[in-house]
């Protein structure tokens, strides 16, 4: 099972970017990004498992995942893996 | 008026990336900014849109997952930071130019389109493109790009979803509004040729300027040879030393290691140094390295014989342009940019693609008849003042940006 800290998950083949489902889920991720980016002192387990419920899109968690962990780290923040 | 021009970063590129239109326009009444990833300028009329090193490293981050995921230009969350800002707000138009350099996410574009009248500049063909910034001889982006033989070609990917993003920037570019502009002819064929982009009505052709006073008067030759370190009496041939395939530096290293010029040469050089090995013994060598002072370019254009640049992609030519505008022949290869901006046959050289034999021919040719060199330089700069002015550009790109306001308020 890859660590989340040290590894990015392999391409998604059954995803299709130029579908406006996909569209939609990065602008999502976008702005949940920013969002986090923004406001370090929300709940940022309960958006992340939101936006997970909601989207299903493996990349964007992750990186999601991610940006919270090693970009903002400092705090102690536990997230749900999905993968 | 106010514009607000959008790019990676301002000072690297700032002739053509609209650094340099932000105090000039002032001169047409346009009150102009810049916001960019990166700032490396001190103006204060240009704007960061990373706010620190958290987006420098949630930049790098995303960066990444893109190229695991072989997509471009997707996940990048700043055209939604771009739109918060007090100068997108106060801004009349909004004018993009290098945004596939990780700034604005294709899924952005037509929400950010839609807020502004806007102005996008494609600066290399990238948009009409899978995944690729220059096709080089494919012909896939005329037909989907799928499958891309070409997966190492900048940006690479590492799976083909070239024909996905082809598709994405379809189905995205189809309902944007967005007044295009393109530096050369070449180009401007290519967006009409292309399924991604022939609807666009409002396609403007507007050749990048340049300062053509900065340039060395063509009686310091001697002069700028001797600040260079160059003989005064060798034959120099200038070129850039870039190992980047689409810059063709490998078709200049053979065609000179073949056979060397009638006269002793010098290869004068910018960009990289110690990239000509193999011809070190015969021919003496000046490598500049990369050059930021802006004083040493107009130097070695002065203090060389002729220009060559074998790209075999290139959507407009700036040193191209720049040799000229110093009274230097220019050398190219067909089918980019360069030939058509040089005015080849009557004053640039333009061989065919990929010839070595032709490359050698053409600049042995100067080397030996230093009339018709002095004659193609004398119709270049003629050419570079008239039609590659910086004067000139400013009024055409505040002619642009009064017609789209027209037109909007003539719609609101």
């Amino acid at each position: 099972m890859p660590n989340p800290r040290s590894a990015l998950p392999e391409p998604d083949d059954g995803f299709d970017y130029s579908t406006p489902e996909a569209e939609a889920a990065i602008r999502a991720a976008s702005r949940l990004i920013l969002e986090i980016r923004e406001d370090m002192s929300g709940p940022l387990a309960r958006k992340v498992a939101l936006y997970e419920r909601s989207l299903g899109l493996a990349v964007v968690p992750v990186l999601v995942r991610r940006a919270v962990l090693r970009i903002w780290g400092k705090r102690s923040v536990r997230l749900r893996r999905v993968r | 008026m106010r514009v607000l021009h959008v790019t990676d970063v301002d000072l690297p590129a700032r002739h053509f990336n609209g650094y340099d239109l932000i105090d000039d326009l002032a001169t047409r009444g346009i009150d102009t900014t810049q916001a960019v990833l990166r700032k490396e300028s001190r103006n204060p009329r240009v704007i960061s849109l990373f706010a620190g090193r958290g987006d420098e490293e949630l930049q790098a981050r995303l960066q990444e997952v893109e190229r695991r995921h072989s997509i471009n230009n997707l996940l990048y969350p700043w055209g939604q930071v771009l739109a918060e800002t007090p100068e997108f707000r106060d801004a009349d138009i909004v004018h993009y130019h290098l945004i596939h350099n990780r700034v604005i996410s294709l899924y952005d574009l037509k929400w950010l389109f839609d807020r502004k009248p806007s102005v996008w500049t494609f600066h290399d063909p990238w948009p009409m493109t899978g995944h690729c910034v220059h096709p080089m001889g494919c012909d896939g982006w005329l037909r989907g790009c799928d499958p891309c033989p070409f997966l190492d070609r900048e940006f690479p990917i590492v799976h083909d979803r070239a024909g996905e993003m082809w598709r994405a920037k379809q189905r995205i570019f189809a309902d944007l509004a967005v007044d295009v502009v393109v530096a050369s002819q070449w180009m401007r064929d290519m967006v009409a040729r292309s399924a991604l982009t022939s609807h666009f009505e409002n396609v403007h052709l507007i050749p990048f300027g340049i300062d053509t006073r900065s340039f060395v008067p063509d009686d310091q030759k001697a002069t700028s040879r001797q600040r260079l370190g160059i003989r005064e009496d060798d034959f120099v041939v200038l070129f850039r030393a870039n190992p980047w395939e689409a810059k063709g530096l490998s078709y200049i290293v053979e065609a000179l290691a073949a056979k060397r010029p009638s006269r002793p040469t010098t290869l004068l050089t910018v960009d990289r140094r110690g990239l000509l090995k193999e011809l070190r013994h015969g021919y003496r060598i000046v490598d500049l390295g990369w050059v930021d002072d802006d004083t040493i370019y107009p130097l070695a254009f002065s203090a060389c014989d002729v220009f060559v640049m074998p790209s075999m992609a290139e959507a407009f030519g700036l040193m191209a342009v720049e040799a000229m505008a110093a009274g230097r022949p220019v050398i190219s290869f067909e089918g980019t940019a360069v030939p058509a901006i040089t005015h080849a046959p009557e004053c640039g050289i333009a061989v065919p693609a990929g010839d070595v034999r032709a490359l050698r021919i053409a600049i042995d040719r100067l080397a030996e008849d230093p009339a018709d060199a002095r004659l193609r330089g004398d119709v270049g700069r003629r050419i570079a003042a008239e039609v590659y002015g910086h004067e000139r550009y400013l009024d055409s790109m505040a002619g642009l940006y009064r017609s789209i306001m027209a037109r909007h308020e003539g719609t609101d």
